[in-house]
C-alpha cells in the first residue's frame, strides 16, 4: 500500500484511488483467484465511478 | 581536530540522517566547493543523464551520483568508477527495467578491471568481498545511495524487496588480474589490458564453494556445477553466474589446459538438476506467460515435454561470466547469482580516466 501510494506520488496523482489483495497470489488456483477478484470488485466498480453495475 | 568542528560535522550528519539521505550509515557532508572536486574529476557535463527510469519519472544525472559518491564517503578520485558503473548498469538493462522496485530484492554488482584499481586502492585480493577497504567500501555505496536519494527506491516505499541482500550496502570488487593466468574480464570483452573498466551485474546471492579437496578440474567444476543448479534460485526457467575463483583454483583450471571459454562449456553441459528434483520442488513445468517455475499441474503450465532425466538451468555458455579475485591462499571460490546476462556481450564499461 505505501509502494502505491509512492507510486501515484512519483506520477504527480497523490490522491489516485487503488485497490489491494493479500499475498499471496502467484501460487493460487483459478478458483481462488476469482474469490479474490470477486471480492474486490465492488471497490474497483466504486472507483471507476460505475457502482451499481456489478 | 577541533572539537568544535567535530560537533558541527556529527550536526551535519544528523541533519542528513534526518532528510533520509542515507542508507542507516552516517554520511559525509557535501559542500558545492567538495561537489566541484568531484565534477572536475570526469569530462562531462553535469547535467548528463546516466540512468532513466521512466515508470518513476527521474533520472540521474552526473551532478546527483558525484553528490551521491561524495556523501558515500567517495574520494573525488574514484568519481570517474561510479561514472562507468552507473553507465554499464544502463547497459545491463535490469535496473531500467525496474528490477529495484521488485520484491526479488536484488543489488548491483560491480567488477573493476585494470590500472585504476591499484590507482585508487581497489581490493582483488584477500577478503574481497568483506570490508576494509574504502574504494570497495564507498565506490558500491555511491550506486546504492544514488538509487535511494536519486530514484527514490527506499525501502517500503518504492523498493518492495522482501528480504534484500546484504550486497545493498555495497558490492564492488576489483579482479585479481596480477594472479590470474587469463586476461581480465574487460580484456575478454574486447578493451584492451591497460584499459580500465567496470562491469556491473545484477545479482540476488553471494554463495562460497569449498574445494580444498582436489587437484582435479572435472571435480572443481562439478562443485561449482551443483551449486549454479541449487532449485532455490530458480525463480524463472534458467539462472545465470558469475563464477568468482580464488587464484588458486584459476591456477587449477590453466594448469590443466582449461581457459574460460572451457570453464564456461563445461558449467553449461554440467549444471544440470534431474526432472524428478525439479518435481519434488514443484518446478518442473514453465509458466506459459512469465517463463517462471512452477508445477505441472498449474493453469499456467505449458506442457512438459518429458518427464525424467536431466534439466539444464544455464541457457548457453555465455550465462556464466568467469572472474578471478581474492587471496591466492586457499581452494575457497565463489558463485554469485546474476540476473543476466544469458547471452551476449556482458556490459564492460570503459572508464574515462
Amino acid at each position: 500500500v505505501l509502494t502505491a501510494r509512492a507510486m501515484a506520488n512519483a506520477y504527480g496523482f497523490p490522491g489516485f484511488e487503488y485497490v489491494s489483495i493479500a499475498h499471496p497470489v502467484a501460487s493460487l488456483t483459478s478458483v481462488q483467484i476469482s474469490v479474490l477478484v470477486r471480492d474486490l470488485l465492488p471497490d474497483l466498480l466504486r472507483i471507476l465511478g460505475a457502482s451499481g453495475m456489478e | 581536530v577541533f572539537v568544535e568542528d567535530a560537533d558541527s560535522v556529527r550536526a551535519a550528519m544528523e541533519y542528513y540522517a534526518d532528510q533520509g539521505w542515507t542508507d542507516g550509515l552516517p554520511v559525509v557532508p557535501v559542500t558545492e566547493s567538495y561537489l566541484a572536486e568531484f565534477l572536475a574529476s570526469v569530462d562531462r557535463d553535469p547535467g548528463d543523464v546516466l540512468l532513466d527510469m521512466p515508470q518513476l519519472n527521474r533520472s540521474l544525472t552526473v551532478r546527483l551520483a558525484a553528490i551521491n559518491a561524495a556523501l558515500a564517503g567517495c574520494l573525488p578520485l574514484y568519481f570517474p568508477v561510479v561514472v562507468a558503473a552507473w553507465e554499464s548498469l544502463a547497459l545491463e538493462g535490469y535496473p531500467v527495467r525496474g528490477i529495484w522496485q521488485s520484491t526479488t530484492g536484488t543489488a548491483p554488482f560491480l567488477i573493476v578491471n585494470g590500472p585504476v584499481r591499484e590507482r585508487i586502492g581497489l581490493n582483488s585480493g584477500g577478503n574481497v568481498f568483506g570490508s576494509g577497504f574504502r574504494a570497495n567500501a564507498t565506490i558500491g555505496r555511491a550506486i546504492r545511495l544514488g538509487v535511494l536519494n536519486a530514484f527514490g527506491l527506499r525501502p517500503h516505499e518504492l523498493d518492495q524487496a522482501t528480504q534484500g541482500t546484504p550486497a545493498k550496502y555495497t558490492f564492488c570488487i576489483g579482479e585479481n588480474e596480477e594472479e590470474s593466468p587469463w586476461p581480465g574480464l574487460h580484456v575478454d570483452f574486447g578493451l584492451s589490458s591497460g584499459d580500465s573498466a567496470v562491469t556491473a551485474v545484477v545479482i540476488r546471492s553471494c554463495v562460497h564453494i569449498e574445494a580444498r579437496h582436489t587437484r582435479v578440474p572435472e571435480q572443481l567444476a562439478i562443485d561449482i556445477a551443483g551449486t549454479i543448479s541449487r532449485t532455490g534460485a530458480l525463480i524463472h526457467e534458467t539462472i545465470s553466474a558469475a563464477v568468482v575463483l580464488s587464484p588458486e583454483h584459476a591456477r587449477l583450471f590453466s594448469a590443466a589446459g582449461w581457459s574460460k571459454d572451457d570453464i564456461r562449456s563445461f558449467l553449461y553441459s554440467h549444471a544440470v538438476v534431474s526432472w524428478s528434483k525439479l518435481a519434488a520442488a514443484g518446478k518442473e513445468a514453465v509458466s506459459s506467460r512469465t517463463r517462471w517455475r512452477l508445477p505441472s499441474d498449474h493453469p499456467d503450465a505449458l506442457p512438459v515435454a518429458a518427464s525424467g532425466g536431466m534439466v539444464r538451468v544455464l541457457n548457453s555458455p555465455e550465462a556464466v561470466l568467469v572472474v578471478v579475485a581474492g587471496a591466492g591462499n586457499s581452494g575457497v571460490s565463489a558463485v554469485v547469482e546474476t540476473f543476466g546476462p544469458r547471452g551476449g556481450a556482458a556490459p564492460v564499461t570503459r572508464i574515462q580516466l
